[in-house]
């Protein structure tokens, strides 16, 4: 329903009602934001990927055919604009304070709480280790509520191949995660 | 289904989200295979932990940001009308004319200028850059000798991270694809082959010719579907010719040669 009413909005956006991209964005910025975050690691260099995006939105809203569905249009755009980000900044080394905070989780007590705050630290940093085209795929698929139908879309590929690429990203994870575990324990 | 098979759909079977018959097929394999029934419910229990990465809220700043952005364009077309009009002022006066030339002529002098003290001080960072390059070249080098195959992903890596690889690394990773014994080596190496496939060897031929040669040794249908993708990116013909190879032997895995028919028409190279 929704997916339909995106396409609809988009529509006008194209037809010059520009004022509806509004809508758009309120519904598209967070998802989209936790997109670059994990992709990144950065949520300074996230916000501007979004506002990327939306600006690339605009200048090529006439180019959003009839028959496309918005949400994987939006994501080929997002993939662009961080295959560029990423071109610029091969060489630089993101390490932003501000992401390396640990989440604070209401319910288990101090223990607990440090405990989950560790894994989710670790978990953060394996998949900041894992090789981008395989972060992509399996940020897509695991977090962004995507079909796999809809990545294949966006990547450009054979669905069969999707499923198998998250296969192997989620392996190399396992892999990297257990040996961070390791490292940590020793 | 076989063990290659069964990888492919355990996503969507830890999501709940498979369908009948497929799923019905892959629980008959866990049921037979021990190997991958360990793996997939230690797999599974690691996607479902991946769920505890929190979402964030994005910064209240980035609302203000894109109503900005979204006020400056309604006002840009406004002002589109007033601009055209500039346009079509300007080239019907001489004078003008003379004047933006001779602007243009300055500007360009002195950013020549400015450009050349640019070039003189970028050799220094050129050198250290250079030096910093040969460094990981013996790194990568060292690491895809090693008998650990966490060693040899690592030295994978490493390539990756060097921006032209000397002709050794590129070899040491062409022999990576068709002799390592792990088949996540071989992917690693193919990956990183992918960005080098327009690279000459010294020994005559190209990275791509290399990988299309390779396809035909290979034994792993997820290498072979990793090197068909590579190949079918370079669009070079001798690539096609490979995967075309495939594409028509009844003797690859049915996976694979599905997938080499799928890339042939989607590149609108038709298969005779």
């Amino acid at each position: 329903m929704q997916a339909q009413e995106d396409h609809l909005l988009m529509r006008s956006v194209r037809g010059g009602d520009v004022g509806k991209l509004a809508t758009l964005y309120a519904r598209h910025q967070r998802p989209l934001f936790n997109f670059f975050l994990r992709l990144t690691s950065s949520r300074p260099v996230s916000e501007d990927l979004v506002h990327d995006v939306f600006t690339r939105i605009l200048k090529y809203r006439t180019s959003y055919g009839d028959q496309e569905h918005f949400t994987p249009w939006m994501y080929r755009i997002a993939r662009n604009a961080h295959i560029e980000h990423t071109r610029r900044r091969r060489l630089e080394v993101v390490a932003d304070p501000e992401t390396q905070r640990e989440p604070v989780s209401q319910e288990p007590g101090p223990e607990q709480r440090a405990e989950f705050g560790q894994s989710v630290a670790l978990l953060r940093r394996a998949l900041a280790m894992l090789p981008e085209d395989k972060r992509e795929v399996l940020v897509l698929s695991r977090f962004q509520n995507l079909r796999y139908e809809e990545i294949a879309r966006i990547l450009e590929c054979e669905v069969g191949a999707v499923k198998v690429r998250v296969y192997r990203a989620v392996r190399q994870l396992e892999q990297i995660y257990n040996e961070l575990a390791g490292e940590k324990a020793s | 289904m076989n063990c290659e098979q069964a990888t492919e759909f355990l996503p969507e079977y830890w999501d709940s989200v498979l369908d009948d018959i497929p799923r019905r097929e892959l629980e008959a394999h866990l049921a037979t295979c021990h190997s991958c029934r360990e793996e997939a419910l230690r797999l599974k229990a690691f996607w479902m932990r991946l769920g505890a990465i929190p979402d964030e809220a994005p910064n209240a700043a980035g609302r203000g940001r894109f109503d900005a952005l979204l006020s400056d364009y309604k006002r840009a077309a406004r002002t589109s009308r007033f601009d055209a009009f500039l346009e079509n002022w300007w080239p019907r006066r001489p004078v003008a004319q003379m004047a933006c030339a001779m602007a243009t002529l300055v500007v360009g002098l002195l950013a020549g200028h400015a450009l050349t003290v640019d070039v003189q001080r970028s050799g220094e960072v050129a050198r250290l850059q250079e030096e910093v390059s040969s460094t990981r070249q013996l790194v990568a080098l060292s690491m895809l000798r090693q008998q650990s195959a966490t060693d040899r992903l690592k030295g994978v890596d490493w390539s990756d991270q060097i921006p032209r690889p000397e002709p050794q690394v590129v070899n040491a990773l062409l022999e990576t694809v068709n002799y390592d014994d792990t088949v996540d080596v071989r992917l690693a190496a193919v990956d990183a082959l992918r960005r080098l496939s327009t690279r000459t060897l010294p020994t005559g031929g190209t990275v791509r010719s290399q990988m299309a040669s390779a396809l035909s040794r290979q034994d792993s249908p997820l290498v072979q579907i990793a090197l068909i993708d590579a190949l079918a990116d370079s669009r070079a013909p001798e690539g096609l010719t490979a995967i075309r190879r495939v594409a028509e032997l009844n003797t690859v895995n049915p996976a694979v040669r599905a997938h080499a028919q799928a890339v042939m028409e989607r590149i609108g190279a038709r298969i005779q």
